[in-house]
């Protein structure tokens, strides 16, 4: 059973996840090099939980997937974010803000 | 559209994973396949060999399997693996104990089974009937001071040219012809239809067609329509026999069409010609002879209410026009499917009813022994959660494993209805009708299922999480002892077997009720010796015996051909047996014939009776005399009449010597004369019928076509069957036996409809008393098992070992009681509904209530017998120190 913490974790990859697909449909390595790329290596997506989230998030219909050709002409899962999926982004995305901005607030008052 | 794709793409995520788990694997594995060539392609791009880029990444990939397992997770796989596992368990686990399995399975097959059955016979019965647009459908039905009637041909021809919103009016009479030619001759069930009848109904022929308008009119070509099973039987299926001509009743008919069995109408029909009305038919004088029924399609825009109130109005003018014939006349116009099954709707209804409540009781039963064995099972869930299960997956488990029976009882349930309705449809084709092409329905298969199912989950699952809510600890330590959660169970086990013992007790008493009647049905005197008799039917065809002195020499042969028949000791003649529901009835007057009445005259059912008849029967004679061999043609008129005629007509008179005159003239001749004798009355019309004012006529004196011979025989039936057939194929080798049967065969058919409901209703009640025994024996052994310690108490303080036995079957008394009282209130407030089904029973009979009340009570003492004896024989000692 999972524990709160790596909840915590888990809805921000979920988050990352969604945030990447919403400039376009990727496949799982381009959203670990986007998520890398963009963060400036900070955030590192380790594969062993990249996929069973993507695989979540489908789940709940957030994301949708269709094979496809990647751009070396090999078959490849595209994911892409659905109506749901959107909404669901604005709303961690409105969450994450609150909850930075608490910690920041807390983090500033001695 | 948004929403509907989202859905699509939802299911399928969900779903596919379960369905198609190789499928998925096979994406996983390739998409970890991309994601590692992808991950080594950037590593030599950032400069490494191929080589080092390729261990490098496995190794940074990590244990594949591990998040395989995390992914698998993901899609609710894991699930479906526990559930298979439960499953097995739950087969394991009933497997364990045999007589739980057997009981519970058995409890559901026979509920599902049952209702099932009922339901798909009243579906198949009530059912719209398979003519084009069968809601506008309906039977036009003369009416006479509130009773049907047939309808006169003169009404039929005024209706039909005033209705404007009625289309396709049809006139039908029914009557039989003799098909000759090839092979043995043959009697048919012939419908004499108007042309419109057929196409008004929508019918397509097999091959050919149906009657053209014109078709029956006077001097019409002779053509017939033939019923799929006679094209089988004598035709071979030849669809070229279109055109062909065939021998019917010794006139030639040319074969227009054939139409299939399915539709039908009437439902007896074999062949069809069409109703060409005679003309005395249409002379205004009969317009009070009424066979005509008639049947007719609501015109398209136009309302049944309106063609109520058209018809009404039409049959209004009439019956002021011609007020001889037509006074106290109405009209009905009802939909064709209530007047073809009307007379069955309420008692199939009964048995729907019944059945429901059987479904009732198998479930009431389940959930009982469901909640006796989690009461036995505390100790193993309380270990279980204990050793770290959780909460969720011990639910799961527990209606998983309640789930297993019901799948096996269903399967075997669902076989059990299709057997069931089989059966039914099989025993009952005489009595109920449209019983032809019913199957199982699949909607109440699937709502028996349901039902059953539902009950297994909640008696499975509440008991657990009643369980979980009580906790662990405080289970292992009172285990084996009265804990708070085992007493709520008892309560709601008391009352689930409460409530079976209602149900019983209601459907006992209907059985009860119902077995009476038929009791008093079958004590019925019908007025006949019928053991030991035989009869057959023969119709003289006018064409060839188209005068009286040609009818008595034919009979005069065939009485001696019949007397020689082995064994026979007494035979006869008679226009018709009885029980054959055969109406032949005629106005009278007494003493002399009166034109004029100047109101309906009184109706007597007139029968044409041999010499011999009346012995053959064993009719009983009362006074007077029966018919001689001297009652002839020259000598004077005379008739017999029945204890009812003498008793409506002739009330403290002597009727013999008084002359009676009917309503019916032959070559000029008044037919009646003086009454000679009074005999016994005869059930005709069913033996829950009374009889009405009879009157017998001399063969000799009226002599008529058609006939059923009579005749007493020590031999058994069908070699005296085959011995006729060959004496009249001696005389007249066209004319065709039909309707061989036996006194004692007529006998059980008319009481086949009430044997059948009685034998369906007193096996639902049987199963009903059995399945509440059942749960009766698990509460009370149940509670003596949970009272071991108190009983052992008791003893051990002196209680003697039949104070304890009173007690545990008191307490099965107690619930026997309040179910009963419950049951009883339920019967007597139902009751008025069977009133369709019962005779000579009032639906509160006295009798078969305390019937019911003793019998269950009686079950009460005997469920709670084991259990009783098991608690006298506790050895206090050991109940005590085993605590």
């Amino acid at each position: 059973m999972a524990t709160d913490n790596t909840d915590v974790l888990q809805g921000t990859l979920d988050m990352l996840i969604l945030k990447a697909l919403s400039l376009e449909p990727m496949h799982g390595w381009g959203i670990s090099q986007r998520i890398q790329q963009i963060s400036r290596d900070v955030l590192q997506i380790n594969q062993g939980s990249l996929y069973p989230a993507l695989h979540r998030l489908e789940r709940r219909a957030w994301i949708e997937a269709d094979w496809g050709t990647s751009e070396n002409n090999r078959r490849a899962k595209y994911y892409q974010l659905t109506s749901l999926g959107k909404k669901q982004l604005a709303e961690e995305r409105a969450s994450w803000q609150r909850f930075t901005l608490a910690v920041e607030r807390v983090l500033q008052t001695t | 559209m948004d929403a509907l794709h989202l859905l699509a793409r939802r299911a399928r995520a969900v779903l596919r994973p379960l369905v198609s788990r190789r499928g998925v694997e096979a994406d996983l594995d390739e998409e970890m396949r991309f994601h590692l060539d992808a991950e080594v392609a950037e590593r030599v791009r950032r400069g490494m060999t191929p080589d080092a880029a390729r261990t490098s990444a496995l190794r940074d990939f990590g244990g594949v399997s591990r998040f395989k397992e995390e992914c698998r997770d993901a899609w609710g796989t894991r699930m479906m693996d526990e559930l298979s596992r439960d499953a097995r368990y739950g087969l394991r686990a009933l497997l364990r104990a045999p007589a739980f399995t057997a009981v519970a399975v058995l409890t559901i097959a026979l509920g599902v089974g049952a209702a099932t059955t009922i339901y798909s016979v009243v579906q198949s019965v009530l059912r719209p009937l398979p003519f084009h647009d069968p809601t506008s459908l309906v039977a036009v039905v003369t009416t006479y001071r509130g009773k049907d009637d047939a309808t006169s041909a003169l009404d039929f021809v005024d209706w039909r040219r005033e209705s404007k919103t009625l289309a396709g009016m049809a006139a039908i009479a029914t009557d039989a012809m003799t098909l000759t030619g090839s092979g043995e001759p043959e009697r048919l069930y012939a419908a004499t239809v108007s042309a419109s009848l057929l196409s008004m109904l929508g019918v397509r022929p097999i091959a050919g067609r149906v009657f053209r308008t014109g078709e029956d009119s006077v001097g019409a070509a002779r053509v017939v329509i033939l019923g799929e099973a006679v094209w089988r039987r004598r035709f071979s299926s030849d669809p070229g026999v279109v055109g062909r001509s065939v021998n019917l009743g010794g006139e030639p008919y040319t074969i227009i069409g054939v139409v299939p069995t399915r539709l039908t109408y009437p439902a007896a029909a074999e062949i069809y010609v069409p109703l060409v009305f005679p003309t005395a038919d249409l002379d205004e004088g009969n317009r009070g002879a009424r066979y005509y029924d008639v049947v007719a399609r609501v015109a398209p825009g136009a309302m049944i209410e309106q063609a109520r109130a058209e018809m009404r109005t039409i049959t209004q003018r009439l019956a002021s026009a011609h007020p001889r014939s037509d006074e106290g006349v109405s009209v009905r116009v009802a939909p064709l499917l209530d007047e073809t099954v009307g007379a069955f709707r309420r008692p199939l209804l009964i048995l729907l009813g019944a059945a429901g409540v059987l479904l009732l009781i198998a479930c009431a039963n389940v959930a009982n022994l469901l909640l006796v064995r989690a009461a036995g099972r505390d100790g193993e869930l309380a270990v279980r959660t204990a050793l770290g299960a959780g909460r969720a997956r011990l639910v799961r488990q527990l209606a998983t494993e309640a789930l297993v029976p019901f799948l096996v009882g269903g399967a075997l349930g669902t076989a059990a209805a299709t057997v069931g309705t089989r059966w039914f449809a099989t025993a009952a084709s005489d009595t109920v009708p449209r019983l032809a092409d019913a199957g199982v329905d699949s909607t109440a298969l699937l709502f028996a299922l349901v039902a059953t199912l539902t009950t297994g989950v909640v008696f499975g699952v509440v008991p657990a999480l009643r369980f979980a809510r009580l906790g662990v600890s405080g289970t292992l330590r009172g285990a084996g002892r009265s804990s708070q959660g085992s007493i709520g169970r008892r309560r709601a086990r008391t009352a689930i077997v409460g409530s079976e013992v209602a149900l019983a007790v209601m459907l006992l008493v209907v059985a009860g009720l119902v077995v009476r009647s038929f009791q008093h049905l079958m004590a019925v005197d019908p007025g006949f010796r019928r053991e030991g008799v035989v009869t057959f039917r023969l119709d003289l065809p006018s064409t060839r015996y188209g005068d009286a002195a040609k009818l008595r020499a034919f009979t005069a042969q065939l009485d001696d051909r019949v007397r020689a028949l082995p064994g026979v000791t007494a035979s006869g003649r008679i226009l018709r047996a009885p029980l054959s529901e055969y109406n032949f009835n005629v106005g009278f007057s007494v003493d002399r014939w009166q034109e004029e009445t100047g109101t309906r005259r009184p109706a007597v059912q007139v029968r044409i009776a041999s010499p011999g008849y009346f012995e053959a029967m064993r009719i009983r004679l009362v006074r007077g005399r029966t018919f001689t061999a001297h009652d002839d043609a020259n000598a004077p008129q005379v008739v017999v009449i029945n204890q009812a005629m003498a008793r409506t007509h002739f009330a403290g008179e002597n009727p013999l010597g008084r002359r009676v005159w009917l309503g019916w003239e032959d070559d000029g001749v008044r037919r009646g004369g003086e009454i000679v004798g009074v005999v016994d009355d005869v059930r005709q019309f069913g033996l829950d019928r009374p009889s009405a004012p009879e009157m017998y006529l001399p063969y000799d004196q009226t002599p008529v076509g058609p006939m059923t011979v009579v005749a007493r025989t020590t031999a058994s039936p069908d070699v005296v069957f085959t011995a006729a057939r060959a004496a009249v194929r001696e005389l007249d080798p066209d004319l065709p036996l039909f309707e061989l049967s036996t006194l004692q065969e007529r006998f059980e058919k008319s009481a086949a409809r009430p044997r059948l409901y009685m034998t369906l209703l007193a096996t639902f009640a049987g199963v009903a008393v059995l399945l509440a025994a059942i749960g009766l024996y698990g509460v009370v052994s149940y509670s003596v098992r949970q009272q071991t310690r108190e009983i052992g108490i008791r003893l051990a303080l002196g209680a003697t070992r039949s104070n304890v036995a009173g007690t545990v079957v008191g307490q099965s008394l107690t619930v026997t009681a309040v179910g009963a009282a419950l049951g009883i209130a339920g019967a007597l407030a139902v009751s008025h509904l069977l009133q369709a089904l019962l005779f000579g029973v009032s639906a509160t009979d006295a009798w078969t209530y305390s019937a019911v009340v003793g019998l269950i009570a009686l079950v009460g003492v005997v469920a709670s017998w084991v259990p009783a004896r098991r608690a006298t024989v506790i050895d206090p000692a050991m109940a005590l120190r085993n605590d």
